[in-house]
């Protein structure tokens, strides 16, 4: 998706107020003229000051040309990506960021094997078709071995068991 | 001497061996694939490295980062499609070369002058870095203000198209650095209470989100079709290779010098060094009109080029802790991990280990020839790994490599989230390197800054009373300068005043 300058701009400025903000309570360094609010207020106001530049060159190019192209959007706010308009893409981009965030959330109670299984799995037999679908599950369940093998027991992370018993070979 | 015995001590190691070569398939492996980066290849590297000894973690980050650079010009000549950004100056060159029939001899001038470039920088590197190390002992935090906002400087606006993009990303990186407890005061920034935030943004979640898993949502995004994996067979690639290197001597020459210089330049890395070469090869070339038709020179020069500037970049990176790439961000960042803070005092501290990182890089180039041959023997399955299969099994490397570094899944959120930030940063086209730069620098630069303040009671001008000082404040300035100059400029040169 890419859209004008002048709306990374806007949401750079919002940002850098809502920083600015925060910084107004930090407590001064006793005994100092500088605390720690001074290293952040800076970047607060050069965030400012540079999207206040990106929305006035936002505003510029689609006053000018309304030709598009380039890195940005150039003459629309908004320009949807080829992707986005394709169901496929879009649903092989909900998938892979629904999966990390079931990952983040069922790692711990359901264990590390049978998550990581899960999320190749169904990532793998996404982005390959059913037709492959024996192999995909295949490959998942080595890859989650081996990750398991590599990172747990060579590197020695505490990879969550969850429903499993914590089995060492 | 002593020291230097104890670094070979120290890279010999059986154990430090066996890291280098598997690191170094690794790294030939991500080099060679389209969309998988060197910069890539480190951050995925980062976590396994986290649980070895110094060494043994940076001699893995020299090879496979050497190895990748190399073998990204092995789908640039088959496929014409670069395999990393470095590759990308004279791919159309090497395939033209090609289209030709001379696939093998693209690759052997690809192969020997990358080992050529490599050993080049490589020497630069061990020869000068000791030497400027001498000289920053000297620094006091008014210097290493000006040394950090020279880096950072350079990387927003030397190496993007849109300075203010890049500028524009580097804030974000040196925003995210003051997230947690702040050193001095010891306040809590940015926290709203969240006990994972105190410790601050980890470095590692946030560069395997930006460089990682941003590309791997690039790829399942992509509309185009994974390439053809090319069906011819990889011949003799010593064929006819003595008489190109012999003719271009020079150009090897001049390449590694570019090279290495480029590298060691603050924010420009490979990729850059590669297209300037390119481009002067082309400029001082006799055969000008043969540039584009599958001409060697440039390959020459823009192979060499490339693999010095590796060995370049760690020159600022080790002596004063900035990093001239990308690549060397991460290896502060690693250094940090390590207890070995960059900057002149590892030099006096650890020598062993800064040696031993020196007969590393020597090692990984002499490695290269075996490996690369081999790589180049077996690219016809190399292309061939679907990217079904592939980006699944690096998205799991992301996650349980983040994982990996503070056991806590709260990092892998950091790394969700930032993997979409970049991804959606450079969709617009605001380059991501100078946010992992700010992220990395921001703790130097706001120490020396706060620390120079306090010094001179908040009086701006003691920031150029020591000469060294003064001097880097002054190139900073003319930095910061110059596009507004050429702005007013091609201004006054338009009278329409459209820029």
């Amino acid at each position: 998706m890419k859209v004008n300058d002048a709306v990374p701009g806007a949401i750079l400025i919002a940002f850098a107020a809502g920083v600015l903000y925060q910084t107004l309570s930090f407590p001064p360094m006793p005994g100092q003229d500088y605390g720690p609010a001074l290293f952040p207020q800076i970047i607060g106001i050069l965030m400012v000051i540079s999207g206040l530049a990106l929305v006035v060159r936002g505003l510029r190019t689609r006053r000018g040309s309304g030709a598009a192209g380039g890195p940005t959007a150039g003459g629309r706010m908004l320009e949807v990506a080829d992707w986005m308009q394709s169901p496929a893409h879009l649903a092989n981009f909900a998938l892979l960021i629904a999966l990390l965030i079931f990952y983040i959330l069922v790692a711990k109670p359901l264990g590390f094997i049978p998550t990581s299984f899960l999320v190749l799995a169904a990532l793998m037999t996404r982005l390959r078709g059913l037709r492959h679908l024996g192999s995909s599950l295949a490959i998942a369940a080595v890859a989650t071995l081996a990750i398991q093998q590599m990172f747990g027991v060579i590197l020695r992370v505490p990879l969550p068991w969850g429903i499993l018993p914590p089995v060492s070979w | 001497m002593h020291a230097i015995d104890l670094a070979f001590g120290l890279i010999l190691d059986p154990y430090v061996l066996m890291v280098m070569i598997m690191a170094g398939l690794f790294g030939l492996f991500m080099g060679a694939i389209p969309g998988l980066s060197a910069t890539m290849a480190t951050a995925l590297l980062v976590p396994v490295t986290f649980f070895m000894d110094p060494v043994p973690a940076l001699a893995a980050i020299v090879t496979a980062t050497a190895m990748a650079i190399f073998a990204g010009d092995i789908p640039g000549a088959l496929l014409r499609i670069p395999g990393t950004p470095a590759s990308a100056a004279y791919v159309d060159e090497a395939h033209a070369m090609t289209r030709r029939g001379k696939a093998e001899l693209a690759l052997g001038v690809s192969l020997s002058s990358a080992i050529i470039g490599g050993l080049f920088g490589s020497a630069v590197l061990a020869s000068s870095a000791p030497v400027l190390a001498d000289i920053a002992l000297n620094f006091s935090s008014f210097e290493y203000f000006w040394l950090a906002c020279m880096g950072l400087t350079c990387a927003a606006f030397v190496a993007s198209d849109e300075p203010l993009k890049g500028f524009v990303s580097l804030l974000l990186g040196l925003f995210i650095a003051t997230i947690g407890i702040d050193p001095m005061s010891g306040f809590p920034r940015f926290t709203f209470g969240n006990v994972d935030l105190m410790g601050g943004i980890n470095f590692i979640p946030a560069m395997i989100g930006m460089f990682a898993l941003a590309e791997v949502i690039r790829s399942v995004t992509t509309v185009n079709p994974q390439p053809k994996a090319p069906q011819e067979r990889i011949g003799n690639v010593f064929k006819g290779l003595g008489p190109v290197l012999g003719r271009y001597k020079l150009n090897l020459l001049r390449g590694s010098v570019i090279g290495t210089l480029v590298g060691a330049l603050p924010g420009a890395g490979s990729d850059i060094a590669a297209w300037i070469s390119y481009a002067v090869s082309k400029k001082f070339s006799r055969e000008k009109e043969k540039f584009g038709t599958g001409h060697p020179e440039g390959i020459v020069d823009a192979g060499s080029s490339n693999n010095a500037g590796l060995g370049g970049a760690w020159v600022p990176a080790l002596v004063f802790g900035i990093p001239g790439d990308s690549i060397t961000a991460i290896v502060i960042g690693v250094l940090y991990m390590k207890g070995m803070n960059p900057g002149p005092t590892v030099f006096l501290y650890h020598p062993e280990l800064i040696y031993a990182v020196f007969l590393s890089f020597f090692l990984a180039n002499l490695l290269l020839f075996p490996l690369g041959l081999l790589a180049i023997k077996s690219s016809k399955q190399l292309l061939h790994v679907p990217r079904g299969v592939l980006m699944p099994l690096i998205l799991m490397f992301c996650i349980v490599g983040t994982f990996a570094i503070n056991n806590t899944v709260f990092d892998v959120g950091v790394m969700l989230v930032l993997g979409l930030i970049a991804y959606m940063m450079e969709e617009n086209g605001f380059p991501v390197a100078p946010a992992i730069l700010g992220l990395v620098l921001g703790p130097l630069l706001e120490d020396s800054f706060m620390t120079s303040m306090i010094k001179s009671d908040g009086n701006l001008l003691a920031f150029f009373e020591r000469p060294i000082a003064a001097g880097l404040g002054v190139v900073t300035l003319l930095i910061w300068i110059a596009p507004l100059f050429i702005h007013l400029r091609r201004r006054y040169a338009s009278p329409a005043g459209d820029v």
